[in-house]
């Protein structure tokens, strides 16, 4: 008997990635059916895609009316000699963008093979164009020659680097960012009749810094400083940077320093100390009488200051002291559940002389006039766009979760308002709400004050969005067993804190999805806004440029520009929301 | 006969689940005709917005709107529920 001791080589295992060939055998030309589909279909492909290659190339296409208007397209009617503080707006989101990207992103690394991926299926598509697409053949040689160039260059880098390498991705974006910003600069010397003016490229250069600086100072600051509190501070920044840049920035106010010294600083001053000492007696840890009854009397002159029998005494300045008042009769009708360590009570004191101040700097930047050459309507095209559907999503996130809470509440009163709400607004189209917003909002509010129509409109979308919101966070709510709530009541927490930091994560990441998607209708649901009359991004497609002597009968290419610009951010924006949900783990077990 | 059965019992499970979507798309669509005002077609919008353009009543004009507007998916949404109930599992 012997024993082997040798053993033949054990063999490989079967491989598993496909191979490119093997896929297409596979999957379309398994069988016959399968392979005459194939071949219908690649043919019905081909054939849009040289109808859609030879309407864009056409000799006779204006697209020099969709170039030389790029300006009108962005920020429409602004003031040129004030465009300084769309720059200075534009600086603050970019600041803001590079220290959140430092704040949250960690070290995302991209895999080398991946990028050498995409640069060959760049080279490929840039070849299909340059076959297809009826040029010049001097243009068709120059693509071709660049697409080869792509597709030999990564298939070769490709093989050549080893196969786990990694490199940062944010390093990757910003080469690609900087690159585009050297061809900005490099173009106009090399193509003739292009000109890009310096007042567009030495901002954007000057922004691009700022993006870089930012973000590397805020690496250097998370070094520093706690994460949770930097993240919260650039939160808030963000919050605030939102009036800020459209009330102070873009509005460019002038400050009327008489009404101010007369009217706004006696009201903060009395908002400040008189709220702080309400919110003092309120917290009293042995929750008392006296604290219960300042705040029903808070409570009851809100409700007195907002009908209009007050609107008559002409000495009171309405709008600056109803909402200061509102939002004082909210804060103390929350802060029992949150009051009770010394601490927290001193704490929630020093959150309102700061909510209050900034609130007074605010109400005093929107009732004085503006500073501009145009007093409304100042902004339009794709700032507008952006403005609406930011600012109306921020309102209608928290909106709607209130909503969806009160139409799942236990409480008849708060059921059935949220559910009137919802089904009066989901009941009923935008553009009647828009109309609602336009001609109704001047009735509601004292004679003097006067509401911009970018105002008006931001109410009706912000109205709009968080009614659809509310549905979906309601599904989200319902999709908790009660066990959650069981075991947070066991643990001990009240109802606050229950819903804050057990209920609200869990609803609002199992339904990301529903939410990002009518985020983005909400953004294309702005573009109704040229019905009560502002210029948005779509009607300076379809009016303002071809009603230019120019550029008439251009209807066309601007549409397609301006529906390529769509894309450009809803495309990004789902992208984000499919990474958003790897990184939560929405869909796993 | 296998095809058939298949889509006997497919289609009744599936009628349970995708009825409350597909209402929801009737109602965008019965709501989605007011945007014939953005290219000029005289549906309920554009005629109502000629009337307060020419007498001046916008706030009876809104009203009727969402009157309009409201009944029409009160409706819609009705019969579907209606035929989701009778789809329903009956759960225990």
């Amino acid at each position: 008997m012997s024993i082997t001791t040798e053993f033949d080589e054990p063999e490989a295992p079967p491989s598993t990635t496909l191979h490119p060939m093997r896929w297409v055998k596979d999957n379309l030309f398994s069988s016959w059916w399968n392979t005459t589909l194939t071949f219908v279909v690649a043919a019905g492909i081909l054939g849009a895609l040289v109808g859609v290659l030879s309407f864009v190339f056409a000799p006779e296409r204006q697209w020099n009316a969709v170039v030389s208007n790029i300006r009108l397209y962005a920020t429409f009617a602004y003031p040129e000699q004030d465009y300084w503080r769309v720059w200075m707006a534009l600086g603050i989101v970019v600041v803001l963008t590079g220290l959140s990207v430092a704040a949250w992103a960690g070290r995302p690394q991209v895999a080398v093979s991946k990028l050498m991926r995409s640069g060959a299926a760049a080279g490929a598509v840039l070849l299909v164009l340059a076959l297809l697409s009826p040029v010049s053949s001097g243009i068709r040689m120059i693509g071709l020659l660049v697409g080869l160039v792509l597709l030999v260059s990564a298939y070769l880098a490709w093989k050549a680097v080893p196969a786990g390498r990694m490199v940062p991705l944010l390093g990757t974006v910003a080469v690609l960012f900087a690159s585009a910003l050297a061809a900005l600069w490099i173009l106009p010397t090399l193509i003739d009749p292009m000109e890009i003016a310096s007042t567009t490229t030495i901002p954007l250069t000057i922004e691009f810094a700022l993006v870089i600086a930012s973000y590397l100072f805020g690496v250097w600051l998370s070094l520093r400083v706690r994460l949770r509190r930097f993240q919260s501070s650039l939160v808030g920044l963000w919050l605030l940077s939102v009036p800020l840049i459209y009330l102070v920035i873009l509005r460019a106010p002038s400050w009327e320093w008489d009404t101010i010294v007369s009217e706004d600083l006696p009201i903060w001053l009395a908002f400040t100390i008189g709220g702080a000492i309400l919110l003092w007696v309120v917290t009293h840890p042995k929750r008392t009488t006296m604290g219960g009854a300042t705040a029903v009397i808070t409570v009851l002159a809100m409700i007195v200051v907002w009908t209009p029998l007050v609107a008559t005494w002409p000495w009171l300045p309405l709008f600056k002291v109803r909402i200061p008042l509102l939002v004082l009769a909210l804060w103390a009708i929350a802060a029992p559940s949150f009051g009770g360590s010394t601490e927290s009570r001193r704490g929630m004191i020093v959150g309102w002389i700061g909510a209050a101040s900034v609130m007074a700097f605010f109400l005093a930047a929107a009732t004085s006039g503006s500073g501009l050459v145009i007093q409304t309507n100042f902004i339009g095209g794709l700032l507008l766009t952006l403005l609406l559907s930011v600012v109306g999503l921020l309102v209608a996130f928290p909106l709607g979760i209130l909503l969806a809470l009160g139409r799942t509440s236990t409480m008849p009163i708060f059921r059935v308002v949220s559910t009137a709400y919802i089904e009066v607004v989901r009941g009923v189209p935008l553009i009647t709400i828009l109309f609602f917003g336009a001609l109704f909002l001047p009735l509601f509010l004292p004679g003097e004050i006067r509401i911009d129509p970018v105002i008006r409109a931001l109410v009706a979308v912000s109205l709009f969005g968080a009614a659809y919101l509310a549905e979906n966070v309601r599904g989200g709510l319902q999709s908790i067993s009660k066990g959650q709530y069981e075991a947070a009541k066991a643990v001990g927490l009240n109802t606050v804190q229950m819903t804050l930091l057990i209920v609200l994560p869990q609803a609002l990441r199992a339904v990301i999805p529903a939410l990002v998607g009518q985020a983005i209708a909400i953004f294309k649901d702005t573009s109704l806004v040229f019905i009560i009359g502002l210029t948005e991004i779509l009607a300076v497609a379809q009016k303002v440029v071809p009603g230019q002597p120019s550029f008439v009968g251009s209807q066309r290419e601007n549409l397609l520009f301006v529906a390529f610009v769509y894309w450009m951010f809803t495309f990004t924006f789902s992208r984000a929301s499919q990474r958003l949900e790897r990184k939560l783990g929405v869909g796993e077990r | 006969r296998r095809s058939q059965l298949r889509r006997l019992i497919i289609l009744p499970q599936a009628f349970r689940i995708i009825l409350p979507p597909l209402g929801n798309q009737y109602l965008n669509l019965a709501k989605n005709t007011s945007l014939g005002v953005a290219v000029a077609f005289p549906e309920v919008v554009a005629v109502g917005q000629t009337v307060f353009n020419q007498r001046g009543v916008s706030v009876q004009i809104i009203l009727f709107w969402m009157a309009f507007y409201l009944m029409v998916s009160l409706t819609i949404s009705s019969i579907v529920n209606y035929f989701n109930r009778r789809m329903q599992l009956v759960e225990r």
